[in-house]
């Protein structure tokens, strides 16, 4: 197992760039998600990884070994498809073995090898069976665990859950969560969605435009966004933003959306949005003390019954998760709270800016 | 649950449709009123789409009858309801650009220079696809295309419309941007939205007023929060939770002036009913309460996986032999008590709903308990 690192890594399809200039490095034993909308990038940085896309520049380093013109054969590469690839007409063990074979692996270290990925993939009972007599999601767990029986220097997994159906999807998950915690192999795995690589990540690496936008642990990422992008695509629903709604004089921040006004600690200069998630408003559906009138434009049912509002000041609408009960005696006005901590300062460029917020 | 006649813009009353041998609707009544956000929720091929086409006239029911704005139109065509429509699997014209696309029906039914350059000022405003006009289909993003879809759709002068599952397949993010517009557009234009999906979260964000569509009829209809809170199947309250409800074999039985059910879980006191036998019992997943001390009527479980949707916690867990979901906020203190692999919960009765294993319906819950 390896680290991988790529240096200024660009693809340019004619016009359009699909990755550019992008430098990281993916740590030995982890698992990174790259994480990001449709026409992101991701797909391309990791066909690039594998070999099967030509950078139009920069460097992959595979073990600090330079691979970028290595064969796509020759990389010690694992990989895992959206669709399952199977060797159809044969048994699971066989399935497993036949790559260990080709690699040239003793007969006791393949016996070893599958009987301890079959194991942590709770295969083990399937060893016999014919795989065409599995469903989609039974084959999906043999291609894994075939690739992660070869022990590669590193294994790619593109959308490997999306095909599955809705009930498979969540034993998948589970069995991929295993593999990565008792094997520690390193993995880069590609998703566009944010529970997948909240539940999979040690570390997430958001791509937006080409670009990675920030590379973090699932908490720091949701907790710590690195710009207005990062704090939307995370949650559920996304960040609020709020534009125009403050000024900065001496160190303190004054906003209709607060109460009194808040020390900001750190950069001052170029604070231009102001963000908070929804969960962490606070709403009353009676006035409070040291709360902020809002309308109440609609509300909604989320995740666990919560109640959604959709609320409204001076022009802007933003939104907030509060819990069922309170939601349910809401009418159309709601007195809110915002946590000074889980406020967060962006530029005009959506950019975060190094700063938090206090009372006074 | 019914409201006044007056305002009703749609009425279904005893409706059946069947193809061939294949009955795929019966007894259907359904009344939506206009302004409502009406979604019509039901498992995939539960005849969502063949309810929508009724309601359009592409379809005629073999009994029934159907009522516009107060006028029968049970045999009437499309053309003479006058209702918007955007079709599930929705095919631009890949050749015209998305202003030709989006106008073409308008100039199908003839419109005015005038009416077409409003119309399409003002839901390419509301859909955020001003700067596409230009475009082609096939220069445009899968979420992009979707847009211009429903815009097609909705660049039509009248006051319904029908959507038939707009969102399905499209990424998350995508789909929270478009619940937002889609509410947004249905407010602006003061119109009625009635929109069929499967994807409960979906139901959950976008209706105003729900038909639960099951077993080939509309089983229950409401607003949002009354079916929500007080479900009279078990299908509704499948369909309108996210994460998926706990779904419960139990027995029932009298005793005294109470009923009992006993479940994997344990035994909990309900409202007294006639009913003795076979139960299905309905548990919401943010009502199993996690307890940090293991008391009489804690039931310990096994966590099998736990999910971060972003703000709440799914965990997955397994309690004498028994799946269970449950969700928490994503800084609840109780996630710690998860961490060591099995924690101790508890439900309060009267959140166990007792159904009919056979007709699904409602028969009791279970006894307020007292609040510590």
């Amino acid at each position: 197992m390896s680290d991988v690192e790529i240096i200024g890594l660009s693809k340019d399809f004619g016009n359009f760039v699909a990755v550019e200039s992008v430098s990281t490095v993916f740590r030995e034993g982890t698992v990174t998600v790259l994480l990001g909308p449709s026409g992101c990038g991701k797909t391309t940085l990791m066909r690039m990884i594998v070999g099967l896309e030509k950078p139009t520049a920069g460097q992959v380093l595979i073990g600090g070994k330079d691979v970028t013109r290595v064969a796509t054969s020759k990389r010690r590469i694992g990989m895992v498809f959206q669709y399952p690839v199977v060797y159809r007409g044969t048994s699971v063990a066989r399935n497993l073995e036949l790559p260990l074979i080709a690699d040239k692996v003793s007969k006791a270290e393949r016996k070893k090898r599958i009987d301890e990925v079959a194991e942590i993939l709770g295969i083990t009972d399937l060893l016999g069976t014919n795989v065409d007599k599995l469903d989609n999601a039974g084959r999906q767990k043999i291609a894994v665990a075939r690739e992660v029986a070869r022990k590669p220097e590193v294994l790619l997994f593109d959308e490997p859950i999306t095909n599955v159906d809705l009930t498979s999807k969540l034993e998948l998950k589970r069995a991929l969560k295993s593999v990565f915690q008792e094997l520690r192999q390193t993995i880069i795995y590609v998703t566009h969605d944010q529970t997948e690589a909240m539940s999979l990540a040690d570390n997430i690496a958001l791509m937006n435009e080409g670009k990675i936008v920030q590379l973090a642990s699932p908490n720091v990422l949701y907790n710590e966004p690195a710009d207005v992008f990062a704090g939307w695509f995370l949650g559920n629903p996304g960040m609020n933003f709020l534009r125009e709604s403050f000024v900065i004089e001496h160190g303190m921040l004054r906003s209709p959306f607060l109460p009194a006004p808040l020390r900001v600690n750190g950069e001052t200069s170029g604070a231009e949005v102001l963000g908070i998630r929804p969960e962490y408003i606070g709403a009353s559906p009676e006035p409070i003390p040291n709360s902020i009138e809002v309308a109440v434009m609609s509300k909604s049912i989320s995740i666990g019954g919560q109640a959604l509002l959709e609320l409204e000041l001076g022009g802007q609408q933003f939104k907030a998760v509060i819990d069922h009960g309170s939601g349910k005696k809401m009418r159309d006005r709601a007195w809110i709270k915002m946590p000074p901590s889980r406020l967060f300062l962006f530029d005009s460029g959506g950019q975060a800016i190094a700063s938090s917020l206090s009372d006074e | 649950m019914t409201q006044q006649n007056g305002n009703h813009v749609l009425r279904m009353e005893s409706v059946g449709k069947a193809y061939g041998n294949t009955q795929v609707l019966r007894n259907v009544n359904v009344t939506v009123s206009a302004g409502d956000f009406y979604v019509v929720s039901g498992q995939p091929s539960s005849g969502k789409s063949v309810l929508l086409r009724l309601i359009l006239g592409l379809e005629s029911p073999d009994s029934g009858g159907i009522y516009l704005r107060g006028e029968t139109v049970t045999d009437e065509g499309p053309q003479k309801r006058n209702i918007g429509y955007v079709p599930q699997s929705f095919a631009l014209f890949p050749n015209k650009s998305v202003r030709d696309n989006i106008t073409y029906p308008l100039r199908l039914d003839k419109a005015s220079k005038q009416v077409i350059a409003e119309t399409l000022e003002r839901v390419t405003e509301l859909l955020n696809i001003k700067d596409l006009l230009d475009k082609r289909p096939d220069q445009l993003s899968g979420g992009q295309k979707q847009r211009v879809a429903i815009a097609r759709g909705l660049a039509k002068d009248t006051d319904i419309f029908v959507l038939d599952d707009p969102l399905v397949g499209l990424d998350f993010k995508l789909r929270e941007k478009l619940i937002d517009d889609l509410k947004k557009t249905r407010a602006a234009l003061g119109v009625t939205f009635i929109y069929s999906t499967s994807d409960s979260l979906e139901v959950l964000l976008l209706a105003s007023r729900v038909g639960v569509l099951s077993r080939g009829t509309v089983m229950e209809e409401g607003e949002l929060a009354d079916v929500y809170d007080e479900p009279n199947f078990s299908a509704s309250m499948e369909t309108l939770g996210f994460p998926a409800v706990n779904f419960l074999d139990g027995k029932m039985t009298k005793a005294g002036s109470a009923s009992i059910v006993e479940c994997a879980l344990g035994s909990f006191p309900m409202i007294k009913s006639d009913y003795e036998g076979p139960v299905v019992l309905g548990i919401r997943p943010e009502h199993i309460e996690i307890q940090t001390e293991k008391a009489g009527q804690n039931f310990l479980s096994k966590v099998l996986f736990t999910e971060d949707v972003g703000g709440s916690e799914i965990v997955y867990a397994e309690s004498n032999n028994v799946r269970l979901v449950l969700v928490l906020g994503a800084s609840s203190p109780l996630l710690s008590e998860i961490q060591a692999g099995e924690f101790a919960a508890s439900v309060r009765p009267e959140y166990v709903v007792a159904f009919d294993p056979e007709t699904l319906q409602r028969i009791t819950h279970g006894r307020e308990s007292p609040r510590v």
